[in-house]
């Protein structure tokens, strides 16, 4: 006998399948409980595609010896295929079985077998030889078949699918998930998954055997799982309610589902940016302003809740009852600028340079008006540059009697710019800036942006 | 170049700042050429250019370098956004931009050299230069330059042309030439002309009112060149019906994915037109591409800006 090819077999056995006695008549030709069918659980019913599977670990066969040692259950029955792939025999301690199945195809890999496809199968063993007999039990020799009846099943998880960090539009709804602006906001994870074959004993394993898992997790959100058996089964949700204090807490996640096949898709968790529903205890102020105050981002500029049309994305004013120049962002303060001279910077790097952009006209209007309001009757242009400064502050020579002297080289958007500002953004650029305020895209800080709208959302 | 412009070109070299050579003044546009934004690299090379010729000593080599950049745009147009003022920022724009930087004629230090000196230099690109848009462009220079020479041409370019950023200019240019014969066609400028703008305030005012936002830039100038002449200018004349700019904003919402500040500008600006143009953006948002949030957030910015209206004082 050539023996060629080993491999093992893991075999659990349908609930309810037919063992037919072969395997216990083989017995007890032999000697009782020498060979049988050890350990069939309705458990093992099911084999799973592509995965596999240990024939030794499942169908067991007590050798006939019965001093023999080994364990009940073997983990490494040399399995031989003799002639070809599609006759492979079992050689079990001395017993020579042939088995062949029948329904979906299988092929054999080193220490096993692998079906790749779903559905219902039958295994068909004979006994064919005892390599030596072992003692009392050269009757079986005679060839006994029988029968076991399996299903191959395939888990697919279906939900979520796709990378959240790929440009792939379509799935983007499928890994990428968003805090509502409910107060508290709501965020539903969908987790599906399909099964074939379908049917209902398939689905009814599947409740019992299919679970699911989040991790790590969104730390200080509670956490629910909403479907009908918890976090078991083909289909279920889970429910963050409360959006967390952390920006931290935002991101990257594992959805993990346990099953034959354990498979993981990772999501991204997000706050709707334009809602006021963060756990900071502020309501007024917008998700973005809360959770960006959390990163390198910030530059301490607060949020001015008053709802400001058209959007600027932030101001500075002089605060008569503080005495002091302060700055603001508003609604806008988060949106793409569309800005050359800050490199078209958006989301959090929009805020970040927002920010800096609106306490550099604090240090401005702090240095034209010794730290005090603008007095109109020192600047007849209204540009907030007092007149005696206006031809010789920074690129110098705006016109003390014009609003905007210069064309807008700037991309203010507005043309010609008003001179504070473009003495503001001047200040950003060679040769009149003496450092840059901000740099787009620092990784550490596009990597806490978990907003919706936002750097990394729906890349 | 002269003595005073060597040495500043000089100055840059020490400092390590690149400059002179327009392959290597124009270094940072050919190494970003791929990025979509095309104007970024235009307007960069003209901060560039304007940065390093300063001055009337340097204003023939900035007229040049401004000439370069102005064939460059016409050649190869910057393709249109939307500014942070909340005006489309197109070819149109940037073109207004590179013709007032040949000469920064509302600046305090331009000097009657400086005026010369640019006027001479166009005077002679105008001999060598065949485009008639590059000659209109120039003749918008000299008026700029203050020369009442070209007052008719200008004239001629504010009422009849069909490009609204060249009538802007027209009025610009009206405003360095100070001609008591322009008022008539100022006027009419100021009260007809319908090319419209956007702008949002500054960072330092208070914020401006829907109504306020839509203005007609060519009635801006105009007023204030009539203003120079001194006529008098009801305030707000430059304020135009919304209706005019929704058009040329409404394009903008299609030129990418995620036209946040686009809808929020529409929305800012109210008015059946600008609303009409967001529920339309709904509708294909809605249709064509069901997984993209765009549509709710326009909803959202609709509703918002409604409510911002109501809780406005009155009037």
């Amino acid at each position: 006998m050539i023996r060629s090819t080993r491999f093992q077999i893991c075999v659990m056995l349908l609930a309810g399948l037919v063992v037919s006695g072969w395997f216990d008549s083989a017995a007890a030709r032999c000697m009782a409980g020498d060979i049988s069918v050890g350990q069939i659980t309705p458990a093992d019913a099911v084999l799973c595609v592509g995965q596999r599977v240990d024939w030794a670990s499942r169908v067991c066969f007590k050798p006939c010896d019965p001093n023999y040692v080994r364990p009940a259950c073997y983990w490494d029955v040399p399995v031989y295929d003799e002639d070809s792939k599609n006759d492979p025999e079992v050689v079990i301690d001395g017993w020579c079985v042939d088995f062949s199945i029948s329904g979906p195809a299988y092929r054999t890999v080193p220490g096993g077998i692998v079906f790749d496809e779903p559905g219902t199968g039958t295994l068909s063993a004979v006994v064919s030889q005892l390599d030596p007999p072992c003692p009392g039990c050269e009757d079986t020799n005679i060839p006994q078949p029988t029968q076991v009846s399996f299903t191959v099943i395939r888990v697919t998880m279906t939900n979520p699918h796709g990378d959240p960090t790929d440009s792939d539009e379509a799935a983007e709804d499928a890994n990428e998930f968003t805090f509502n602006g409910a107060n508290p906001g709501v965020c539903m994870i969908e987790c599906t998954a399909t099964i074939e074959p379908d049917n209902e004993f398939t689905q009814n394993w599947a409740k019992e055997n299919v679970s699911w898992s989040i991790s790590p997790g969104v730390a200080g959100s509670n956490a629910q799982w909403t479907g009908p058996n918890g976090n078991m089964g083909l289909a279920t949700a889970l429910q963050y309610t409360g959006l967390p204090a952390s920006n931290d807490s935002f991101g990257n996640d594992v959805i993990t589902m346990s099953t034959c096949t354990p498979q993981q898709n990772n999501i991204q968790v997000f706050y709707a940016q334009g809602a006021k529903n963060h756990s900071g205890g502020d309501s007024s102020t917008v998700n973005w302003h809360h959770y960006y105050s959390q990163t390198p981002a910030s530059a301490g500029v607060p949020y001015d809740p008053t709802f400001r049309f058209p959007n600027k994305g932030g101001y500075a004013k002089w605060d008569p009852i503080a005495g002091q120049w302060v700055a603001f962002l508003d609604w806008g303060g988060n949106v793409p600028t569309n800005r050359t001279t800050w490199d078209d910077p958006a989301f959090i790097d929009s805020f970040a340079w927002l920010s800096r952009h609106e306490l550099r006209h604090v240090a401005q209007m702090v240095g034209f008006w010794d730290n005090g309001d603008r007095v109109p009757a020192l600047d007849v242009d209204g540009d907030s540059i007092p007149d005696v400064l206006e031809s010789v502050y920074g690129r110098g020579n705006y016109s003390p009697f014009t609003l905007a002297t210069y064309p807008d080289e700037v991309d203010y958007g507005e043309n010609p710019v008003p001179d504070y500002e473009d003495i503001c953004m001047r200040a950003d650029e060679a040769p009149w800036s003496v450092v840059q305020l901000w740099q787009n895209d620092q990784g550490s800080i596009v990597e806490q942006d978990w907003a919706n709208f936002g750097k990394q959302h729906k890349l | 170049m002269n003595d005073s412009c060597l040495l500043l070109t000089r100055r840059f070299l020490a400092l390590g700042v690149i400059c002179i050579t327009p392959a290597l003044l124009f270094s940072h546009a050919a190494s970003a050429q791929s990025k979509a934004t095309e104007f970024s690299d235009r307007l960069a090379a003209l901060r560039s250019v304007t940065a390093q010729y300063r001055g009337a000593s340097c204003a023939a080599l900035r007229a040049e370098k401004c000439l370069q950049l102005l064939k460059q745009e016409m050649k190869n147009p910057s393709e249109p956004h939307m500014g942070t003022a909340g005006g489309p920022v197109d070819t149109g724009y940037v073109r207004n931009v590179i013709i007032e930087s040949f000469i920064y004629s509302a600046a305090s230090n331009v000097s009657e050299e400086e005026r010369a000196e640019v006027r001479n230099w166009v005077n002679g690109a105008l001999k060598r230069e065949q485009d008639k848009d590059v000659r209109d462009s120039l003749t918008l220079v000299l008026g700029h330059s203050g020369d009442r020479a070209v007052v008719p041409q200008l004239l001629e370019i504010l009422q009849n042309h069909p490009e609204g950023f060249m009538r802007v200019e027209a009025a610009m240019a009206l405003y360095g030439t100070n001609d008591p014969s322009s008022v008539p066609a100022l006027k009419r400028a100021l009260n007809s002309d319908t090319y419209a703008r956007v702008r949002a305030g500054g960072c330092l005012e208070a914020p401006l009112s829907g109504e306020q936002m839509v203005y007609s830039p060519v009635r801006a100038a105009a007023a204030r060149a009539l203003t120079r002449l001194g006529v008098t200018v009801p305030k707000g004349a430059e304020i135009i019906d919304a209706k005019y700019v929704v058009p040329r904003l409404e394009p903008l919402l299609y030129s990418h994915g995620r036209p946040v500040q686009e809808l929020m500008f529409l929305a800012a600006i109210g008015g059946t037109d600008a609303e009409a143009a967001i529920n339309r953006f709904i509708a294909a948002k809605t249709t064509q591409d069901s997984s993209s949030d765009m549509a709710e957030f326009a909803r959202d910015v609709l509703r918002r800006a409604e409510a911002a209206r109501a809780q406005a004082p009155a009037k």
